[in-house]
C-alpha cells in the first residue's frame, strides 16, 4: 500500500460551469490549441490565479495524440508534414503554451502512465510539493479519447476532459490518496480522475484497473 | 479586389488558423512577418507547404528570394502569376 497526503486550495474541472477563459492567451499563440489544450491551460490557470510563481505538473494518457495521428496520416499519403502539428504533437505541448503565456520559465512536468496516468501524476505532483510545501503547485489532467483508427480505449474519457488542483500547504482540505496491487483482472476501467472528482465532491471514491486499486478521500 | 490576392488571403487565413481576422483585415502590401500580420517561422513553412500545393509553386530551399517572395501577399500573388500552374483551389 502507498498513501500521500496533498493540501488542497481549490480545484477546478473542465467542462465546467461557463465557456473556455483563454484571455490571458494573445490570439497568435491561442489559435495553435488543440480543444484538448484548451481545457488543461483553461483549468491551469483558474487554479494558478493570484501565484505568479508556481510549479507546474502536467498529466495526460494520450496527450496530443490527435496530432500525431494526423503527422502518421500525412507520411502514409505521402504528403509534406504540416510544422505546426509536428511542433505541438508533443506531450509537454500545452506546458510549453502555458509557459510563454505566462511569462514563466520555472521548468514543468509533463507526465504520462497509461489508464492510470492521473494518479501517477499526482504521485508527482504530491513529491514536488513536498520538496517546497510553501510555493503552490499546480496539478493539470486533462485527456481526449484515443482518435480513430485506434479509437477510444478502456478509461478514456468521452470527450474532453481536464482537473485541475491547486496544492500548497497552508490549505485546510487534505487529499488522502491510496493505491495497493489489484486482483480485478480484466475489469473494464472508467476514467481514474473522475473517482479522485468524486472525492472532491462527496468526500470519498475509489477506483480500480486491472494493475491497481485507489482509493480517494477528503479531509 | 483582385481575385488572386482575396484567394491568398483566404488561403493564410484558413490555414494558419488567425482567429478573428478578415480578407479585409490583411492589407495587401501588409508585412506578413514580424511587424504587421505577426506571422512567424512556423507559419512560413506551413504557408510555403501550402502555396505549393494549391498553386503549384517551387521553392528551393536555397533560393535567397524566398524572404522576398514572402514579403506580403502582392509578392505572393506575383510568385503565383509568374511561376505558378494557374489558381487551382484555395482549398488547403
Amino acid at each position: 500500500m502507498i498513501s500521500w497526503d496533498v493540501p488542497i486550495v481549490r480545484w477546478v474541472q473542465w467542462p465546467g460551469i461557463g465557456a473556455a477563459e483563454l484571455g490571458f492567451i494573445e490570439p497568435l499563440l491561442r489559435r495553435r490549441l488543440s480543444s484538448l489544450a484548451r481545457g488543461a491551460l483553461h483549468v491551469a490557470n483558474a487554479c494558478a490565479q493570484g501565484c505568479p510563481s508556481a510549479t507546474f505538473v502536467f498529466a495526460s494518457r494520450h496527450g496530443e495524440l490527435t496530432r500525431t495521428v494526423e503527422l502518421l496520416r500525412s507520411l502514409a499519403h505521402d504528403e509534406e508534414l504540416s510544422p505546426t502539428l509536428f511542433s505541438l504533437s508533443v506531450l509537454n505541448a500545452a506546458a510549453g503554451i502555458f509557459s510563454i503565456a505566462r511569462g514563466d520559465r520555472a521548468p514543468a512536468t509533463a507526465i504520462a502512465a497509461g489508464v492510470e496516468s492521473f494518479g501517477y501524476g499526482l504521485l508527482e505532483a504530491h513529491l514536488r510539493a513536498r520538496k517546497s510545501p510553501a510555493k503552490p503547485l499546480v496539478y493539470v489532467y486533462a485527456d481526449a479519447p484515443a482518435p480513430d483508427p485506434i479509437g477510444p480505449q478502456s478509461g478514456d474519457p468521452q470527450a474532453v476532459f481536464a482537473l485541475g488542483l491547486l496544492i500548497q500547504g497552508d490549505a485546510s482540505s487534505r487529499l488522502h490518496t491510496a493505491f495497493r496491487p489489484g486482483t480485478m483482472v480484466g475489469t473494464p476501467a472508467t476514467l481514474q480522475a473522475n473517482a479522485c472528482l468524486r472525492a472532491l465532491e462527496r468526500g470519498s471514491a475509489d477506483w480500480t484497473s486491472d494493475r491497481h486499486h485507489w482509493c480517494w478521500n477528503l479531509r | 479586389m483582385d481575385t488572386l490576392e482575396q484567394d491568398i488571403k483566404i488561403l493564410i487565413i484558413e490555414v494558419l488558423n488567425l482567429e478573428d481576422i478578415s480578407g479585409e483585415d490583411i492589407a495587401s502590401d501588409m508585412p506578413l512577418f514580424g511587424e504587421g500580420l505577426g506571422l512567424d517561422s512556423i507559419d512560413a513553412l506551413e504557408l510555403g507547404i501550402a502555396m505549393k500545393k494549391t498553386y503549384g509553386i517551387e521553392l528551393e530551399a536555397g533560393d535567397g528570394r524566398i524572404r522576398e517572395h514572402f514579403r506580403n501577399v502582392l509578392s505572393l500573388a506575383a510568385l503565383v502569376r509568374h511561376q505558378g500552374k494557374g489558381s487551382l483551389t484555395h482549398t488547403p
